[in-house]
Parts: structure tokens; sequence; C-alpha cells
């Protein structure tokens, strides 16, 4: 079978049970859906886990996808829904405990802030602290600034993704916006994330310039 | 304040990854775009990833296997919302197109049954019927040449000239 094929056609025939199909759509699509999965999860094997998940879900319902809406879209949102799932029961169990890390990476994560440059073993303990006080954003709202921000969707495309409008997905990016506004700030969200962003913005002595 | 905007739009690019210096300058003076700043490398710092990250070999193995273990590509796929409703109304139908089978079988059953109790009495009229309409009679005999004869209103032994006798297929 030609690799030219388009989703559509690739998908009628996985749907009819036709497995060569059904592999050039996960050769297609598995690094797309990998990386926006790191997005949220950095160990390699959770974002692989959803990136494998997603692909069981479309052998079972390839049959449901309708041709009139874009084959991407489907399927970001099979993926999208269940990177939000995940980050639910993460945030419920968190995997780093922000109150362990040092002084030392907060300053870290400060100095990164300030768009100072770090050496890379430094830079990495920043990141995982950052993606700490990320989790304490609620995963509908970090999930609409990824898509927006960083994977540069449109807020239309950001609503089909995600089964939404496009007026919710721009008062849900706003309220996003002014909770990771307070995180970086060191306010907090509310939720747990207050501390250790006050813990970062303090050892970096409070200062944006 | 235009200044503010641009900032704002230059830190939602999705290429955005630090600040320039204009920007740096800018936010040393602006309290609100050093908040947006530092939000905007918050959110890239948390969810940085490789740009060229790939799945690990073995991941359209392990993928596999675990299609097969859910039944593989045999397996009937699940149904779409029009699916379950053929479905349901093929279920629907099975019965009752056994029913009305069964009631056809009935009724030919009752049928038979009366024209049998029938034939003896109106033999008879059958046999009057055909003595006095030879077309019918041939068309019962099943020959070809005498129905045409018949119908014609011609004797049955000299068929007309334009008639000729049914081909055999070949
Ligand atoms: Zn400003």
């Amino acid at each position: 079978m030609a690799d030219d094929e388009t989703d559509a056609v690739l998908v009628a025939r996985a749907a009819a049970g036709d497995a060569a199909a059904f592999d050039l759509l996960v050769g297609r699509w598995k690094d797309r859906l990998l990386r926006l999965a790191l997005r949220f999860f950095r160990r390699r094997e959770d974002a692989e886990e959803i990136v494998q998940e997603v692909f069981l879900r479309l052998h079972r319902a390839a049959a449901t996808w309708r041709s009139d809406a874009p084959f991407e879209h489907w399927l970001l949102r099979i993926a999208t829904n269940l990177c939000r799932d995940r980050l639910r029961e993460r945030r419920r169990r968190p995997e780093v405990s922000l109150a362990d890390l040092s002084d030392d990476v907060a300053g870290w994560l400060d100095a990164a802030l300030r768009g100072a440059s770090l050496e890379a073993a430094r830079a990495e303990a920043a990141r995982v602290l950052a993606a700490g006080l990320l989790d304490s954003l609620p995963p509908k709202d970090r999930m609409v600034l990824v898509l927006l921000d960083l994977e540069g969707m449109s807020a239309a495309d950001v609503a089909a993704v995600t089964g939404s409008t496009r007026a919710a997905v721009k008062v849900r990016a706003m309220r996003a916006r002014r909770a990771l506004r307070r995180l970086a700030a060191g306010g907090g969200t509310g939720a747990r994330g207050g501390t250790a962003a006050g813990r970062g913005t303090a050892a970096g002595g409070g200062t944006d310039e | 304040m235009s200044e503010c905007r641009e900032l704002e739009r230059a830190l939602r690019a999705p290429d955005f990854t630090a600040p320039s210096e204009a920007m740096r300058r800018h936010a040393a003076g602006c309290p609100a775009c050093a908040t947006a700043l530092r939000a905007a490398l918050l959110l890239r710092l948390g969810s940085d990833r490789p740009q060229d990250a790939t799945t690990r070999p073995g991941f359209e193995t392990r993928l596999r296997d675990r299609i097969a273990a859910a039944g593989g590509f045999a397996a009937a796929p699940e149904r779409s919302a029009t699916g379950d409703w053929s479905a349901a109304i093929v279920g629907l139908l099975r019965p009752a197109l056994g029913a009305a089978a069964a009631c056809a079988l009935i009724a030919a059953a009752l049928f038979y049954q009366a024209a049998s109790s029938v034939t003896t009495a109106q033999t008879a009229d059958l046999t009057s019927i055909l003595s006095i309409d030879p077309a019918l009679g041939v068309v019962l005999s099943d020959d070809t040449a005498t129905t045409a004869a018949a119908a014609a209103g011609a004797d049955a032994a000299a068929p007309p000239s334009g008639a000729r006798p049914a081909e055999t297929p070949r």
C-alpha cells in the first residue's frame, strides 16, 4: 500500500481490518503524538504509554470517525483527553514533591525565568521544578495554553480538538494565563503550587528584571 | 502600551524560547510585562521536550502485541452509532422474518388441505371446460406447436406456415 494515501483512506481500511493501513497511520502520527504527550509528561515511558493508548483506541474506534472532520483533530482529541485524565490523576498523586527540592533549585528556576542561561544540570533541575508547578494548574487550562502558545494552534482548532467552542477556549485561555502569571510571580494557583513558587521567587530575590 | 502588546504577542509565538534584549529592557520597566515574561518562560520550561523526540525501538511491536491481545484485526471493530442502529434493526427483523416464513408455511399447508378436499368435486368441471376450449387443453398439455395452432383455431395436426417448432436451447 502506498504511503501517500490520505488519512481518510487509511482509516477506512483500518476500520475494515487492514493491519497494513493501520501501521501506516501509526508511522505517520506516532512522533507527533509523542511530542505532544512529552509536553505534559517528562518521563518518556509515560508519554509513550499515552501514544500507545491513543492507537489502541484508534484500533477500537476507527469505524466511528466521520470524514467531515479532520482526522488530525479526532486523533489529537483522543490524545488530549488521555493527557487530561492522566494529569488529573497525577494532580491527586504528585510524582515530584516540590517541598523536597532545595532552595538552590528554586534559585535556578528563578534565574531561568529571568531569561538567564544555566548549565545543563541546573537547567534540567529547573525544568523539573517548572513542570511540577505547571502540574498545579487545572489540566484543561494547561492543555489550552500548551496547544495555543506552544503548539501554535488557532483557537478554532483548539476548540475542535478539546470539544469546546472558540469563545470558551478564549475565556479559558485568559483564565489560565492569569493563573500562570500568579504561579510565575510566586503567588501559586490556590492549589499546592503556591509554596514552591513562593520559594522560587524568594530564593531568587523576587525581582523580574 | 503598544510595546506591551507587541511583547505579549511575541510571548505567545510558538517559536519563542528566550527574551530578546529589547524585551528584557521593556520588562525591566513594566511590572505587568515582567510577570507575563516569567509566565511564558515557566510554561516553556515546564513543557520543554526534545524537538526531534521519537518513539523508542520496539514501540510498534508492543502496540501490535496489545492489539493482538485485544482481539487483533480479525475482530470486528467497534461499531459507530449508525452501525449500532443497523445492527439493532437487523436484530429486530430476524425474528419477524422467521415468523413470516412460518405463517407462509402454515398458509400453504391450509391451502393445500382445502384444495385437495375440492379437487374431486371440481375435476368434472375442469374436464367439461377442456372439452369446449381446445386452447386451454393444449396449454395444460405443454405442447407449443399445438398451442399456436389451437389459438389460431386451426386443425391441431397442421401447424400454420409461420409457426416454428420450439427451439432447443443450445
Ligand atoms: Zn509592558
